[in-house]
Order: C-alpha cells, then sequence, then structure tokens
C-alpha cells in the first residue's frame, strides 16, 4: 500500500498505484494486457497532472490572497499606530490645555475671594487706626511719658505692612486652594463616569 | 439516510448535508489543522449518499471565505463525487459563491467549473446571505 493510504482525498490516487504495481509484478499477462493497462495509467496520469495543475494554481492564489491580506493588515496596524500616536499627542495638548484653563479658573477665583479679604483688611486697618488712637497710644504715652496727641500713623503703621506683606502669601494660598478643590471636582467625576460606565457595563453583559 | 451536520469554526466550514430537506451547503472558511480528520467524514458521508441513493436531485452549495490547499483538493473530491452522481442520470447543480471584490474566490470557482462537467453557477454573493 502506497503511503497517506489512509487519507480519503488521496483514495482514488492510492488505488491507482497499487492496481498497477500488482500489474507490474505480475508476469503472466500478455504484451496486449500490459499495453491496455499502460494506455489506463496513462489516462489516469493525464487527469493526475489536470487535478496537480488545478491545485497548484488555487494554492498559488490562495497564498497570494494571504500575502495581499496580510500586506493590508500590516498597512491598517501601520495607520493605527500613526493614528494613535497622534491622539497620544492630542491627549497630551488637552490635558496640558485643561490643566491651564484649571488653573486660570483657580486664579480668577482667588483674585475674587483676594479682593474681598481686602475691603475687609482696609475696614480692619481702619478699626485698628481708630483702636491705636483711644488705647495704644494712651498706654504708650503713660509708659514713656511721651506725647503722641492724635497721630496714630507711626503706631499702626507696621500693623498695616504686616496685613499689606500677608496679601501675596494669601492669594498664593488661595489659588492653590481653589485649584485643589477644582482638580479634586474632576477626580470624582471622572471616577463618577467610570462608575456607571462598570454599572452600564454590567448591565448589558448581563 | 441521516443528515450530516457540523457547525461553523473559525477554521472549518459549516456543512449540513441534508437529503430529506434537499439541503447541501458549505459556508465559511476552510483551513482545518487536520483537513483528513475533517473532510474524511463528508467524503465518507457524500459516497455513501450516492451509492445508497436511487434517485435524488442535487444542489450544493459551496460559499467559502477561505480554504488552503488542503481542502482544496477535498472539495475537487466532493465536486467528482457530485459528478459521479450526475452521471448516474440524477440532475446535479453546483452553486459557488464569492464576494463581489473577491476575484480570487472567483477564479478559483472558475477553475473547478472548468475541471468538473457538472452544471455550475458562479454567483455572486451579498451581505445578507
Amino acid at each position: 500500500m502506497s503511503k497517506n493510504s489512509n487519507d480519503v482525498a488521496y483514495t482514488r490516487e492510492n488505488d491507482v498505484v497499487d492496481k498497477y504495481r500488482s500489474i507490474s509484478e505480475d508476469t503472466n499477462l500478455s504484451s496486449e494486457e500490459y499495453r491496455t493497462a499502460l494506455l489506463d495509467v496513462f489516462k489516469q496520469y493525464e487527469r493526475l497532472l489536470e487535478d496537480t495543475k488545478l491545485l497548484t494554481t488555487l494554492g498559488d492564489r490562495l497564498q497570494r490572497k494571504l500575502r495581499s491580506t496580510n500586506i493590508l493588515i500590516k498597512q491598517q496596524s501601520e495607520e493605527i499606530q500613526d493614528i494613535n500616536a497622534g491622539l497620544h499627542q492630542k491627549n497630551i495638548e488637552l490635558k496640558l490645555t485643561i490643566d491651564e484653563l484649571t488653573r486660570a479658573k483657580a486664579s480668577r477665583k482667588a483674585q475674587t475671594y483676594l479682593l474681598i479679604i481686602t475691603f475687609l483688611i482696609f475696614m480692619l486697618s481702619e478699626y485698628l487706626e481708630n483702636f491705636f488712637d483711644n488705647n495704644i497710644n494712651r498706654i504708650v504715652e503713660y509708659v514713656l511719658s511721651v506725647e503722641l496727641g492724635t497721630n496714630t500713623f507711626w503706631a499702626s503703621l507696621p500693623f498695616k505692612i504686616i496685613l499689606l506683606l500677608l496679601f501675596k502669601p494669601l492669594e498664593g494660598w488661595l489659588e492653590r486652594f481653589f485649584l485643589r478643590q477644582a482638580m479634586d471636582k474632576d477626580k470624582r467625576e471622572i471616577l463618577k463616569k467610570v462608575q456607571s460606565d462598570q454599572v452600564e457595563g454590567s448591565v448589558t453583559s448581563s | 439516510m441521516n443528515p450530516l451536520y457540523i457547525n461553523q469554526t473559525d477554521e472549518t466550514p459549516n456543512v449540513i448535508l441534508d437529503p430529506s430537506a434537499n439541503k447541501f451547503v458549505f459556508i465559511g472558511n476552510s483551513y482545518p489543522e487536520n483537513s483528513t480528520k475533517f473532510y474524511t467524514p463528508i467524503l465518507n458521508w457524500m459516497r455513501e449518499f450516492i451509492d445508497m441513493s436511487q434517485k435524488q436531485d442535487l444542489a450544493v452549495d459551496f460559499n467559502f471565505d477561505y480554504f488552503n490547499t488542503s481542502s482544496a483538493k477535498y472539495i475537487l473530491e466532493i465536486l467528482r463525487l457530485i459528478q459521479e452522481h450526475n452521471n448516474k442520470g440524477n440532475t446535479c447543480l453546483i452553486r459557488w459563491y464569492y464576494f463581489e471584490d473577491d476575484t480570487d474566490m472567483l477564479e478559483a470557482g472558475e477553475d473547478y467549473q472548468a475541471t468538473i462537467s457538472v452544471p455550475f453557477e458562479i454567483v455572486q454573493r451579498s451581505d445578507s446571505f
């Protein structure tokens, strides 16, 4: 029996091989019988040649199809990589823009609050001036035995300078406070969106 | 005769060989890891069908997206069996489907058509098939 005899795709070919092997080994056949067998072998061979041509053509075509598909996949993969790289860059730019926008918002809010605080400090300084005038000056005059009169300018000046110097750090502190607040809000919103997406996903899958 | 149903996978086609419903279909890809293992029951079924059936017309649909070379050989054997059935006086028809842009599958059908002497229709396939 020939090789691959268990392969049903080649049953016919295997049968031909087996048949003509036994004929070739039979020494009792006449020349006419050999001739008939040879003609039959020729027909079988012709058919096998046709099959081989067909299968080679089909094989080549399938290989070409596979190759062109592979090339297409490779091109698409490269295009996707380029798109991804572009998206990544855009994402970075977008994040920077959002950060700057958040910072600008926080800064504007801090300035508004600072304006209110400035007004309050102004009111406080006015009150302090009055306070110095009524209380501190008298104590200083009594302790130092000097006449300050109603001029409270020099006595209240250091306090006013301290209040003035507090403006800049206060502005920075307010800006950082509002920035942190805005970022926390963004984080909460993102978390909320992720959670709702997860809930939607589990509902869809169930 | 009992019908033969084989479910479709990524690598093997959906096969329906049902004489009572007069439905003979091959749909999908055909590049099994072991083509012999996959096609042996099909060829055996076809052989039995041809040997047993008295008079039955046969229309077989081949609707492949892709097939490998060993599958090509088995498809040829199936077509030869159909041809044998046709030569016995049964009316046989082979319908070979292809997508509009899949010229390779169209040409494969044309090659089979040229090799087999059975009525052979090459049909352009729509998505809704």
